[in-house]
């Protein structure tokens, strides 16, 4: 395989579970974005000669991903559902508090949450898959750790008291 | 502090993480399964054509007419030439003339090209071999525009080898073919059909998929194929082609009344390699070895590798990286050449299942692949690939078999150290931020910010101390340079997010 191949390959390696349970986020389950992410990986090997090099590969297969799940999305649902897809936590009943606090925040706000916290994503990678410029990234981060705090904070409160 | 700090949702998400499932070995499959579909359907299309005229812009060209203009193989770039070269020869090999940069040639003869259709959009070329395939490429007016790995007039390129046999033609007796599909999920486990395509014969109009009562969904046939978008969830028992009077002329049942797709459908497959196959008898015609294993090749193509000891971290390294490949390890044996300071390899390999001695034969029964005598073998494991760390920039197992392979597994080694570093984080901040306007830190903050293995040079062809990288910069372009063990200055410009003047490239890939 060629450097750019081996690149992907490493990629992988090190980051498959944050694909995974990134995109789970939208696909609803672990066993669909496992099929995802592997279509996600064998599209971008097989495109890989289309990457200029101008950002960064991973963010590069992100957005591979995340419209491979899209795509799976729209196919399982319908057309219908295009631009307004949800993305939620795959089992909520792990971190209910969490998925509490979540619930509070816009849907197209959620999507850079998981991406930034699940994913582990820079701000700037973000910014290249979501299409957003980094400003909003950061700003959609700071508004939702705002609106996550206060439940969070009545969590840990219960927790003490 | 703040309750809602970065570290802490990240753990509160760490937590949740699911289970750990990959598996590359899929992820490759995945890829071969599409080349091989998308060349059967090229396949498909090529016998399509024969058969009923290639319609373009309006004209109707006989695609195997002789009405082709003739393209010199001299006037494709260096790339289009390989990929047309490597894809199909069965006798590859690398030129070494004087003076010139070395290149792929064939062995068995070289192709003619032909451009038998330009609608002013899209030119396609027919390209015949001379030992008998023919194959049809198509590419965009104009080609297309690539400053890593070079520019090239192909876009697709497909072959009347491959999957004939699976009868993806439209037959008089079948005058459709149908690609489908289909879907489910966890809630939702019935079979859906979401895609459907194919080939459509003379003759066919429309095609319509028939529901269990109702009428067809129909879509017409657009240059001898058809696809349907969105298609709805209904009970579709059916595909039709009906003829331009509206007959139905042809169906075929699809079979989905029942289907249940499980998640468990989508499981990890283990990967099974075949057994090795056996030691050949006589003398291996190349034998090196190296301070982890000896390799022998023989005129037959088969190549044994063996690990001077399993103790040895290679092998202990290997065995832990492949862990991750069901048990897996790549070999690749290839040749090399240089001239004009160009660098040309030519490699081929496959997966083996990792041992003390893995025995394989390098198959080249659909051509693309080198034939020995090999310049060096090698086995790569699934390690890292940081920049400067525990791995190295040599893969764990290099046999050279001549001092030109020596020196080619040197320069790789210190290009890759340069490519690792110019595509660090920390490098990617610095390039970004270039990018935007702002001046790029000086050549003193720059080795400060990388340790003691960067150095700063006054001059831009300034040469780096031996085991380091120097780095110039005039806040706008970076240029990181680094010396092989031979004595050859290596180099790369970085001019913001762009890779710019470099000689590594034929070494490492760089971005």
């Amino acid at each position: 395989m060629d450097e750019r191949g081996e690149a992907i390959e490493h990629l992988y390696r090190q980051r498959y579970v944050h694909f995974r349970d990134g995109i789970a986020t939208i696909t609803g389950s672990y066993e669909t974005a496992r099929d995802v992410v592997q279509e996600a990986f064998a599209r971008a090997l097989r495109k890989r000669r289309a990457f200029r090099g101008e950002g960064s590969l991973e963010a590069w297969v992100w957005k591979i991903a995340v419209r491979t799940a899209y795509e799976h999305r729209r196919e399982v649902c319908g057309p219908s559902l295009n631009g307004t897809i949800e993305s939620a936590l795959v089992e909520p009943e792990r971190d209910p508090a969490l998925v509490e606090a979540l619930r509070t925040l816009p849907v197209k706000r959620r999507l850079i949450v998981f991406l930034r916290y699940f994913a582990d994503l820079s701000y700037a990678q973000i910014a290249e898959v979501c299409e957003v410029s980094e400003g909003t990234v950061g700003a959609t981060l700071a508004q939702a750790r705002v609106a996550l705090e206060e439940l969070l904070r009545e969590e840990e409160r219960s927790e003490r008291g | 502090m703040s309750v809602v700090d970065e570290g802490l949702l990240q753990r509160r998400f760490a937590e949740l993480s699911g289970p750990k499932d990959d598996d590359w070995q899929d992820v490759l499959r995945r890829t071969r399964r599409r080349r091989h579909r998308t060349a059967a359907l090229i396949a498909a299309v090529v016998v399509a054509l024969v058969v009923s005229g290639f319609a373009v812009g309006g004209r109707v060209i006989g695609l195997f007419d002789e009405h082709g203009k003739r393209i010199p193989l001299s006037s494709l770039s260096e790339r289009d030439r390989e990929s047309i070269v490597n894809s199909l020869c069965r006798r590859l090999a690398l030129s070494h003339r004087p003076g010139k940069a070395p290149e792929q040639v064939c062995l068995d003869g070289e192709p003619t090209i032909e451009e038998i259709a330009n609608d002013g959009s899209t030119i396609h070329w027919r390209i015949t071999y001379p030992w008998g395939v023919s194959c049809v490429a198509s590419g965009r007016v104009g080609g297309y525009h690539d400053p890593v790995f070079g520019d090239h007039i192909f876009g697709s390129f497909g072959c009347d080898v491959g999957a004939p046999e699976e009868k993806l033609v439209p037959t008089p007796k079948r005058p459709i073919t149908v690609e489908e599909s289909i879907g489910a999920s966890r809630t939702h486990p019935r079979a859906r059909l979401v895609q459907l395509s194919g080939l459509a014969g003379q003759g066919v109009a429309s095609v319509g998929l028939v529901p269990k009562t109702g009428s067809a969904l129909k879509v017409a046939v657009h240059d001898q194929a058809y696809s349907f978008g969105a298609i709805p969830d209904r009970d579709w028992v059916a595909v039709a082609a009906f003829d331009a009077a509206g007959n139905e002329v042809y169906r075929e049942s699809l079979h989905l009344e029942g289907v249940v797709l499980t998640p468990s459908s989508t499981t990890t497959t283990r990967v099974s390699f075949p057994p090795p196959p056996p030691r050949p008898a006589g003398a291996p015609f190349q034998h090196a070895s190296s301070s982890t294993a000896t390799a022998d090749v023989y005129r037959t193509g088969m190549v044994v590798l063996r690990f001077l000891s399993t103790k040895s971290e290679a092998y202990q390294q290997l065995l832990r990286s492949s862990r991750h490949s069901s048990g897996g390890v790549g070999i690749t044996c290839s040749t090399v050449a240089l001239g004009r300071n160009r660098w040309k390899d030519l490699g081929g390999g496959q997966s083996a299942r990792l041992a003390p001695e893995i025995r394989m034969r390098m198959d080249n029964e659909h051509g693309g692949m080198p034939s020995p005598p090999f310049d060096f073998c090698e086995i790569t494991g699934t390690y890292g690939r940081y920049w400067n760390d525990e791995e190295g920039t040599h893969e764990l197992v290099e046999v050279p078999f001549t001092p030109l392979a020596k020196r080619y597994l040197d320069e790789r080694a210190t290009a890759r150290d340069l490519a690792y570093f110019v595509r660090t984080r920390k490098m990617w901040r610095i390039r970004k931020a270039i990018h935007r306007g702002e001046p790029g830190p000086s050549a003193a903050a720059l080795a400060r910010l990388f340790g003691d293995r960067v150095v700063p040079l006054a001059r831009r062809e300034g040469e780096a101390p031996a085991g380091k990288i120097g780095v110039w910069t005039d806040r706008k372009a970076i240029v990181a340079t680094e010396t092989t063990p031979g004595g050859r200055r290596l180099f790369v410009t970085v001019q913001g997010v762009l890779i710019g003047p470099n000689n590594v490239r034929d070494l490492s890939f760089t971005f």
